[in-house]
């Protein structure tokens, strides 16, 4: 959806980190804040809504340039947590330009992933919008811990279509830029055709 | 919503409460001078002075927020639009001021209102808090009203910047009060 602040000639997008969970989604964004030089990002703000809480911040990744003279400003978007309520996804899904689903690597989160990443085709669905439509990558979260499945049955399991996919260790940071960076592509790429 | 619902109503002639309005918002020299500073900075497409202009951007964020929080129609975005070029002198004009309420129109469908409010309320200094209050109050008080939505958006406002409800009702009530004494 994207959109153009004129008066501060910036182009903003959003993109949410979606996932079960205790996945990492909220390791994931705070590690970009934590990386972000201050200058370039605003404050991490948690917002309580009626059942659960919104983690957010904004900031403007200098490697990615302009676009017809507008610089970019990301606003990273999650749930952390597990969430209670569905209107709690359904509401950080709104106007996003990116999604990344983060998996659990753990064995035991296999059916959490899945169930997960239905729920995400549903709410879009209700928004309006195919996850076909969106620029998505899967991130395979908590590589680094015992008991995690192999790619090939994260892949089977979540990704049939072949998006881009990234390994990583949130925790470490491994993995959380290299993320951002494959969907900050697609979504580059889709806002040339719109403009 | 009718006007007995109000926090706050200024009965009075179209005409005479703006002018009104208008006289509270610019009174204060001070801020006139850098609200004028912050729009001519956002004119630019190089700022000499970012800050400035972010500065600018962010209670103009704040107040659009507080003020359409009852929903704005035509005519008082209009009406906004005119209070906001006296407050800056002119530095921006009529058309820009609209396209940039229409960009934070876009901005509140896709983030919430919500969470635009606490995002500009983060970027406000710890000693422009009752300013960015007051800025807010005057340009809802534009039509005359302070509505509970509106005031719920103030209150709303005050506890992400750290002031309690009394004292936001009190700096409503205080601008209030000087809007009708110009009325008299």
């Amino acid at each position: 959806m994207s959109y153009v602040n004129h008066l501060a000639r910036e182009i903003n997008c959003k993109i949410v980190y979606y996932g079960p969970g205790l996945c990492g989604k909220t390791t994931n964004v705070q590690h970009i804040f934590d990386v972000s030089k201050p200058e370039m990002r605003g404050k991490m703000i948690s917002l309580a809504t009626e059942s659960d809480r919104t983690l957010f911040f904004d900031f403007m990744p200098l490697d990615l340039g302009t676009v017809k003279g507008y610089k970019l400003r990301f606003h990273l978007y999650t749930v952390p947590g597990q969430v209670f309520y569905d209107a709690s996804r359904k509401l950080v899904l709104r106007g996003a330009d990116g999604i990344v689903f983060v998996a659990d690597s753990q064995a035991d989160r296999a059916e959490a992933n899945s169930e997960s990443l239905e729920n995400l085709q549903t709410n879009l669905a209700e928004t309006g919008q195919a996850l076909e439509s969106v620029p998505f990558v899967i991130q395979y979260n908590k590589r680094d811990v015992a008991d995690v499945l192999s790619l090939e049955e994260l892949r089977a399991a979540l990704n049939p279509r072949g998006v881009p996919e990234f390994e990583a260790s949130a925790r470490t940071g491994a993995g959380v830029f290299e993320t951002l960076k494959g969907l900050s592509r697609l979504v580059l790429s889709r806002l040339a055709t719109q403009t | 919503m009718s006007d007995t619902d109000a926090f706050i109503v200024l009965p009075a002639d179209p005409m005479r409460l703006a002018a009104a309005v208008q006289m509270v918002a610019t009174e204060d020299p001070k801020r006139t001078a850098w609200l004028r500073a912050g729009a001519e900075q956002s004119r630019s497409a190089e700022p000499t002075d970012p800050g400035a202009a972010r500065r600018f951007q962010t209670v103009l964020e704040l107040a659009f927020l507080v003020a359409s929080a009852d929903g704005l129609a035509t005519a008082e975005r209009a009406s906004l639009s005119l209070l906001l070029e006296s407050m800056i002198d002119g530095a921006l004009d009529h058309a820009t001021l609209e396209l940039h309420f229409a960009d934070l129109d876009s901005a509140v469908a896709m983030f919430g209102r919500h969470e635009r409010l606490a995002r500009a309320a983060s970027d406000v200094s710890p000693d422009a808090c009752e300013d960015a209050l007051g800025l807010a109050t005057i340009v809802a008080l534009g039509d005359g009203k302070l509505s509970r939505p509106e005031l719920d958006a103030l209150v709303e406002l005050g506890s992400h910047l750290g002031v309690n409800e009394d004292r936001v009702r009190d700096i409503a009530r205080g601008f209030a009060a000087r809007v009708q004494e110009r009325l008299r």
